[in-house]
């Protein structure tokens, strides 16, 4: 039996699909696995583009900074396996929020707790609000998650400075499904 | 319409050609390969099909690459028929067929995908010095901008990597038929032993030949004849060539950091050992 934070690779309509096991499994639901469409998001994108980990688990508490798909949603929630709370920077409302450990804000103030996981799912950011993000709300040995724009102009400086502050455990290239683009997974 | 059109995988009418078609319509007449080249990437794969094409009877290689890379990247996607269509007819000269894709040898998958379309092919592994393929294949992907960190960090990122996927078994994806999987494993391609364990499970040791990389400018003469005796030819005279496909893109790329090196000489000494156990050979590149 999967666990449903494991990412596999699943059979639909002869296809394989990185998906997972949902968190609201049952047993007489046949379709019991979420993909991952990596046409949505970048951390999406880099799962079927050749991520090697994904350090989101059930003890994994978790900042998403940047507007998502519901389904993106639901994929970190599986990920979880609903147990975890979600903190969720975005100022799209949706129906998704009203999920139990969904939470939305639209201001960092609001938010008072530290996380193992910040994913950032936004090109519009300075390396100023990454280190002011990542120094108060990242935990030592916490995980970042970052789109990085190959073409931009800022892109070798910001890769500098996080390859110096980070370590980078991978650079996974999906141009495939966002052009120019890498997502860069950095430990603290 | 026009947009369906250009999306649509099938339909797509730039994705035609006579010639493509041509060979996929005729697909069931030509030749499935008789041997292939499985590693490693980064180790002469060019260089040494242009000296088995050499020989009259030898058709190594497809029309616009040395390999077709179909049991490793395209296998889920792509039919038999688009597979055979790489290759010769039946009507042809050639009596051998041949692809190489130097990526097969570290693929989980490809052994078993392997055995089931070609249980008889005859397998060839040439191996270079694992500390000169991984810095080889990482000024590759700096080439095509797939990676922007130093060496250093780069192999740093990936041992990293390994050592929290042995300790956190539950954060692997596991999507090993990504590209991704194949760019970034700069130091796993050099583990040439437990990449070749997971062969011999499925093929006999009679079916493989093993070489190394360095040895083919000085013995590319006595390796390309051991090779056609493997095939059941006849030998011939070989005439040397250059070096090809080295240097492709930027030209040639500043040495190694000897520290680097000395560190790289150390991480792959047990790997190569196990690997000269298993196949009987030793090779010069502990130093």
């Amino acid at each position: 039996m999967n666990k449903f934070n494991k990412i596999i690779n699943y059979e639909f309509f002869k296809e394989y699909t990185p998906s997972t096991k949902k968190f609201n499994y049952s047993e007489n639901n046949e379709n019991s696995f979420r993909i991952w469409d990596p046409f949505e998001n970048t951390l999406s994108a880099a799962v079927v583009c050749g991520l090697e980990l994904i350090p989101i688990n059930k003890n994994s508490s978790l900042l998403c900074i940047g507007d998502l798909e519901p389904n993106s949603y639901l994929n970190l929630l599986d990920l979880v396996e609903n147990k975890q709370k979600i903190f969720c920077l975005t100022k799209t409302s949706s129906s998704i929020f009203q999920q139990e450990n969904l939470f939305q804000f639209d201001n960092l103030d609001e938010i008072k707790t530290k996380f193992s996981v910040i994913y950032v799912n936004n090109y519009e950011y300075t390396y100023e609000f990454i280190q002011n993000i990542t120094k108060s709300f990242l935990n030592s040995g916490g995980y970042l998650l970052i789109p990085l724009l190959k073409s931009s102009i800022n892109f070798d400086d910001i890769f500098k400075k996080l390859s110096h502050d980070f370590q980078i455990i991978q650079e996974a290239n999906i141009e495939l499904y966002f052009r120019n683009t890498s997502l860069l997974v950095c430990k603290s | 319409m026009r947009r369906l059109l250009l999306t649509h995988p099938k339909l797509n009418p730039y994705r035609f050609s006579p010639n493509s078609t041509f060979r996929y319509v005729t697909s069931s007449f030509r030749h499935l390969p008789h041997f292939l080249i499985i590693g490693g990437s980064k180790s002469g794969k060019h260089s040494v099909l242009s000296y088995l094409n050499q020989h009259p009877d030898i058709k190594s290689g497809t029309k616009h690459n040395v390999g077709v890379y179909y049991f490793d990247s395209t296998f889920k996607y792509k039919s038999l028929s688009w597979y055979k269509s790489h290759f010769p007819s039946k009507f042809s000269k050639f009596k051998i067929i041949g692809e190489a894709s130097g990526t097969y040898l570290n693929h989980p998958l490809a052994p078993e995908r392997i055995k089931k379309t070609l249980p008889q092919a005859k397998l060839i592994n040439f191996f270079r010095n694992p500390i000169d393929r991984a810095y080889s294949a990482y000024n590759h992907s700096i080439i095509r901008g797939w990676e922007h960190s130093s060496f250093e960090v780069a192999i740093e990122s990936e041992i990293e990597r390994i050592n929290l996927m042995n300790d956190n078994p539950e954060l692997i994806i596991n999507n090993v038929d990504s590209v991704n999987y194949l760019q970034f494993s700069y130091l796993r391609h050099g583990h040439y032993a437990s990449n070749l364990e997971n062969w011999f499970k499925h093929f006999k040791k009679n079916q493989f030949m093993h070489f190394s990389t360095e040895d083919l400018d000085q013995n590319y003469d006595e390796i390309m004849n051991s090779l056609f005796v493997f095939f059941n030819l006849s030998k011939i005279y070989l005439k040397k060539e250059d070096r090809k496909n080295i240097g492709v893109g930027k030209g040639k790329y500043p040495s190694m950091n000897e520290k680097t090196r000395d560190f790289l000489i150390d991480y792959y000494k047990p790997h190569n050992e196990k690997l000269y156990n298993l196949i009987g050979k030793k090779f010069d590149w502990d130093k």
